[in-house]
C-alpha cells in the first residue's frame, strides 16, 4: 500500500538527518517508510517520509517545520508519483533466463548479471508493482533482496499553501 | 606601565586578523550582548577559557556543579528575557548538563549551553571524556551544533542565539571540539535573523475577528493564560484584554504572576492542585481563550472531559502545539502579546457579574488556622506580608511548590519562577541565583522542600562566593512530601522510600558562610522571616510543617473535576 507521504528537503549538516529521525521516533507518529535522499542541490537532502494515518499528517509536518535544518516540508499526496526501487538474487537455472527477463519486463525490472544458477536484477515501481514482481520471483526463490521505501516527487510545484503558517518557508 | 593597560575590548578587535577558536567563541558571545555565563570547566573547553582569562567584558560564575550552571542559566533567562548561557567540558560536564537542558526544553526557556568536545582525530573512538552529546542531547534541546571547523563558530554561535530566542524559544547546545577552538579562522561578527513564518495579515484579521465575535457573544468566557504571555512580556495586554472583556483569567504554573492575582478578575491557577473555582469555571466555561499555553495533561486532567462546553480560541507561537490536545474552534498562530493587543482593540467592553457570582460560589471558605505548627497558608502568607513587594519566589518541586502556587498570590509580572514542564527537584537554588544575578535589585526567595533542596546545595558556596542575597526557606515536612502523598492516596499509605532526613540545616548555612533559623512554631515564624530579611547576605530559614500534611485540592492524575478531591479538614 503507498502511504500519503511528506517530502522534507533540509540542510545537510552533522545530525540533521538524524534529528528528523529522532523527532519523528520521539513523538511516536504513526509512519510508513523513510527515505534518504539526495537532490541536485549542493548542501540540500530530501527525505521522503510515509505517514500511514492521512490524519496525522498535519502534525508531523509542523513538527517537522520547526527544525532549524528543515527547508521545507511538502504533502506528496494524490498526484505525486511514489516509486520504490528494488535489487535482488534470484535462482535462476540457464534454461530460465528466458523467461524470467520476460516476466521481469512485465514488471518494470530487468537483469543486471547472471551467475551459473542466479540472477542479480533491478526494478522500479510503484509499492504494489513490486509486490507482484516479489510474489512472482517467490515461485523461482528469492535468495536475497533488499527494496527501499519509496521516494516521492509531485507534478507541479506546491503552491503557497501555509495553512496556519505550517509550512516554514526558508532559503 | 605596560602591564596597566587593560586587555583590549575583545570586540574592539573583530575582523582584525585570525584568531583562535576559543577567542572567537568569547568575542560572538560579547557580540550578542552576553555580560555573564555559568560554567565549570575541563580538558576539552580549556581552550575557551583561556581566551576568556582575556576577555574582561564575560563575568564567569564558577558553579559547583554543572547542573547548577544550567538551572543558573535558566532563571537569569527566565528573569531578564535574555538568552542564559552556561558551559561545561566533554562528557562528564556534559551529561551533568542534560536536566538542565531538558528542563529549559519543556519549558521554553531561551539558552545557550555550549560544551568542549574532544578534538576531532579523537571522535569516534571512545576517546577520554567522549561522549556523543549531540546524540545525547538530542531529544531535549531546541537544536544542537557540533562546530568542525573554527571558521564555523562564530556563525554557529550567532545561529544559535537567534534559533534560542526566535519564535517559541528554547535551549541550543554547541559541541566544539577541542582542537576546534585552538584552530586560527577569521571571525566577522554577524546577525542571524530567524526566518519566520507567519499566517499573512489577512488571515490573521480573519481569526482575530472570529475569535472578538466568539467572545463578545459568550455568557461564560474565561481566558486561561501560560508561560507565553510571560515570555511575549506581554501581561499588560492580557490585564487590557481581561478588564475590557470583563473576562475572569486563570494561570498556569508557568504563566502565573501574568495576571494578578488580587485582580477582581483573577481565579488563580487551574489544573491537577489548582483553585477549584478555577477548574469548575472550565467546566462550564462556553468560551476559553487559551494563550501562550500548551494543554498540558496537568492542565487538562482526562482530556475527553476537559473543558467539555467550551468552544476554544487557542494562541500560540509554536503551530505544533495547536491542535496537538484538544480540538480548537479557533487557532491562531501568533506572539501572544501582538494577538492579545490586537484582540484588545476589536473585543466590545463588557461585564460578566452573573458568571463571576457563580464562581466565587465554588470558593471554599480558607480553613481557620490553629497555632502550633506551621501551616503552608500562614507560611506563604507572612512570606507575602514581609517580602517586598516586587520579591520574586524561585520554587522547587513538590508539595512546597504547589503550595507556593496557591496560596501566595502573585501581584507582579514575572515573579514566579518554577520548573513546570519537568519537575526538576533541585532546580530551585541554581535558578535563584541566574535570578538574582540578572535582577540584582530584586529580593529573590527560594522556597524548596527538604528533598529538593539537598539536590543542589553545594551551590550555597557558588551563593557565597558571589555574596548573593538569597532569602531560602525550606518547607520541611521530613518526607519527599508529593510521593508520600500518591502514596497515601494511591498505595494504600505503603511510604516507600519517602521519609527522608536532613543535615542541621543551621549548621550548614554556617559552613558555607550563611546564616540560619529554625522555626519549629508557627508563632516564630514572622519574626523568623523578618530576621531573614534583615539578615545581609543569604539566609536559610528551616520552617517545620505538618509531616503528613497532603495538597489540596487534588484532581488524581487523567481524571476530571468531578474527581476532585477536597481538604477533608
Ligand atoms: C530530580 C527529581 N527526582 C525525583 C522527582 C520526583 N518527585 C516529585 S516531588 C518529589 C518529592 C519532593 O520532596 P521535597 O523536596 O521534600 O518536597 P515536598 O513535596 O515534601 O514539599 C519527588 C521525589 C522529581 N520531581 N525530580
Ligand atoms: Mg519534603
Amino acid at each position: 500500500m503507498t502511504h500519503p507521504a511528506l517530502t522534507v528537503h533540509f540542510a545537510d549538516r552533522t545530525g540533521s538527518a538524524d534529528r528528523i529521525l529522532s523527532l519523528l521516533r520521539r513523538r511516536g507518529f504513526p509512519l510508513g517508510g523513510i527515505t534518504l535522499e539526495r537532490t541536485h542541490e549542493p548542501g540540500i537532502r530530501r527525505m521522503t517520509v510515509g505517514v500511514s494515518q492521512e490524519s496525522a499528517i498535519p502534525q508531523v509536518r509542523r513538527h517537522l517545520s520547526r527544525l532549524p535544518d528543515v527547508v521545507s516540508v511538502q504533502v506528496a499526496d494524490g498526484e505525486a508519483m511514489h516509486r520504490e526501487y528494488a535489487m535482488a538474487r534470484v535462482r535462476c537455472t540457464p534454461e530460465q533466463r528466458a523467461e524470467i527477463v520476460s516476466l521481469l519486463g512485465a514488471f518494470g525490472g530487468r537483469p543486471l548479471s547472471f551467475g551459473a544458477d542466479t540472477v542479480v536484477l533491478e526494478a522500479t515501481g510503484f509499492a504494489q508493482q513490486l509486490d507482484a514482481l516479489f510474489a512472482a520471483l517467490q515461485v523461482y526463490g528469492i535468495e536475497e533482496s533488499a527494496r527501499t521505501s519509496p521516494i516521492a516527487l509531485r507534478q507541479e510545484e506546491p503552491h503557497e499553501d501555509s495553512p496556519r503558517g505550517t509550512v516554514s518557508e526558508r532559503d | 606601565m605596560a602591564l596597566a593597560t587593560r586587555p583590549m575590548s575583545s570586540a574592539a578587535h573583530a575582523g582584525a586578523e585570525p584568531r583562535a577558536g576559543g577567542r572567537i567563541m568569547c568575542e560572538a558571545l560579547v557580540h550578542e550582548g552576553v555580560r555573564v555565563l555559568f560554567g565549570y570547566p575541563g580538558g576539552a573547553i580549556m581552550p575557551f577559557y583561556d581566551a576568556l582569562y582575556a576577555c574582561p567584558e564575560l563575568q564567569h560564575v564558577l558553579v559547583r556543579h554543572e547542573q547548577g550552571a544550567t538551572h543558573a542559566a535558566d532563571g537569569f533567562a527566565r528573569a531578564t528575557g535574555q538568552v542564559g548561557v552556561c558551559v561545561g567540558t566533554s562528557g562528564p560536564g556534559a551529561t551533568n548538563m542534560v536536566t538542565g537542558l531538558a528542563n529549559a526544553y519543556m519549558d521554553s526557556v531561551p539558552m545557550v549551553a555550549i560544551t568542549g568536545q574532544v578534538a576531532r582525530p579523537a571522535l569516534g573512538k571512545d576517546s577520554f571524556q567522549e561522549t556523543d552529546v549531540i546524540g545525547v542531547t538530542m531529544g531535549v534541546t531546541k537544536h544542537n551544533i557540533l562546530v568542525e571547523h573554527a571558521a564555523d563558530l562564530g556563525p554557529a554561535i550567532h545561529e544559535a542565539f537567534a534559533i534560542a530566542r526566535t519564535g517559541r524559544p528554547g535551549p541550543v547546545l554547541i559541541d566544539v571540539p577541542k582542537d576546534v577552538q585552538f584552530e586560527l579562522a577569521d571571525y566577522e561578527p554577524a546577525s542571524v535573523d530567524m526566518p519566520r513564518s507567519f499566517p499573512s495579515d489577512t488571515e490573521i484579521e480573519r481569526d482575530l475577528r472570529r475569535a472578538a465575535q466568539m467572545l463578545d457573544t459568550a455568557s461564560s468566557p474565561i481566558i486561561l493564560a501560560g508561560h507565553g504571555v510571560l515570555l511575549s512580556r506581554g501581561w499588560d495586554a492580557l490585564r487590557t484584554l481581561a478588564e475590557r472583556t470583563g473576562i475572569p483569567v486563570t494561570t498556569t504554573l508557568l504563566g502565573l504572576s501574568a495576571f494578578p492575582e488580587s485582580h477582581p478578575l483573577s481565579l488563580g491557577m487551574p489544573g491537577m492542585h489548582g483553585h477549584a473555582s478555577a477548574n469548575h469555571a472550565i467546566d462550564e466555561a462556553d468560551v476559553i481563550f487559551a494563550v501562550g499555553m500548551r494543554f498540558d495533561d496537568r492542565v487538562t486532567g482526562k482530556v475527553t472531559e476537559f473543558a467539555p462546553r467550551a468552544q476554544i480560541i487557542h494562541v500560540d507561537i509554536e503551530t505544533a502545539e495547536l491542535e496537538k490536545v484538544v480540538p480548537t474552534a479557533q487557532p491562531i498562530h501568533g506572539d501572544a502579546r501582538d494577538i492579545m493587543e490586537r484582540l484588545g482593540r476589536l473585543v466590545r467592553p463588557n461585564r460578566h457579574d452573573t458568571w463571576l457570582d457563580r464562581i466565587q460560589g465554588w470558593e471554599r471558605p480558607t480553613e481557620p488556622l490553629q497555632d502550633g505548627l506551621t501551616h503552608p497558608a500562614q507560611l506563604f502568607a507572612a512570606i507575602k506580608r514581609i517580602a517586598g513587594s516586587d520579591a520574586t519566589l524561585v520554587t522547587d518541586v513538590g508539595q512546597n511548590q504547589m503550595w507556593a502556587a496557591q496560596l501566595y498570590g502573585y501581584d507582579h509580572p514575572n515573579t514566579h519562577i518554577t520548573s513546570g514542564g519537568l519537575g526538576t527537584m533541585g532546580f530551585a537554588l541554581p535558578a535563584a541565583m541566574g535570578v538574582q544575578i540578572g535582577r540584582p535589585d530584586r529580593q529573590v526567595w527560594v522556597i524548596a522542600g527538604d528533598g529538593g533542596i539537598q539536590m543542589n546545595i553545594q551551590e550555597l558556596q557558588t551563593v557565597a562566593d558571589l555574596g548573593l542575597e538569597l532569602k531560602v526557606v525550606i518547607v520541611n515536612n521530613g518526607y519527599l512530601g508529593m510521593v508520600r502523598q500518591w502514596q497515601s492516596f494511591f498505595h494504600g499509605g505503603r511510604y516507600s522510600a519517602t521519609p527522608i532526613s536532613s543535615p542541621n540545616y543551621l549548621l550548614l548555612a554556617r559552613a558555607y558562610g550563611h546564616a540560619g533559623v529554625k522555626v519549629d512554631r508557627v508563632s516564630e515564624l514572622d519574626e523568623a522571616l523578618q530576621w531573614a530579611v534583615r539578615t545581609p547576605g543569604t539566609a536559610i530559614v528551616d520552617v517545620a510543617v505538618d509531616q503528613e500534611r497532603n495538597v489540596y485540592p487534588m484532581i488524581p492524575s487523567g481524571q476530571s473535576v468531578r474527581s476532585m478531591i477536597q481538604d477533608p479538614e
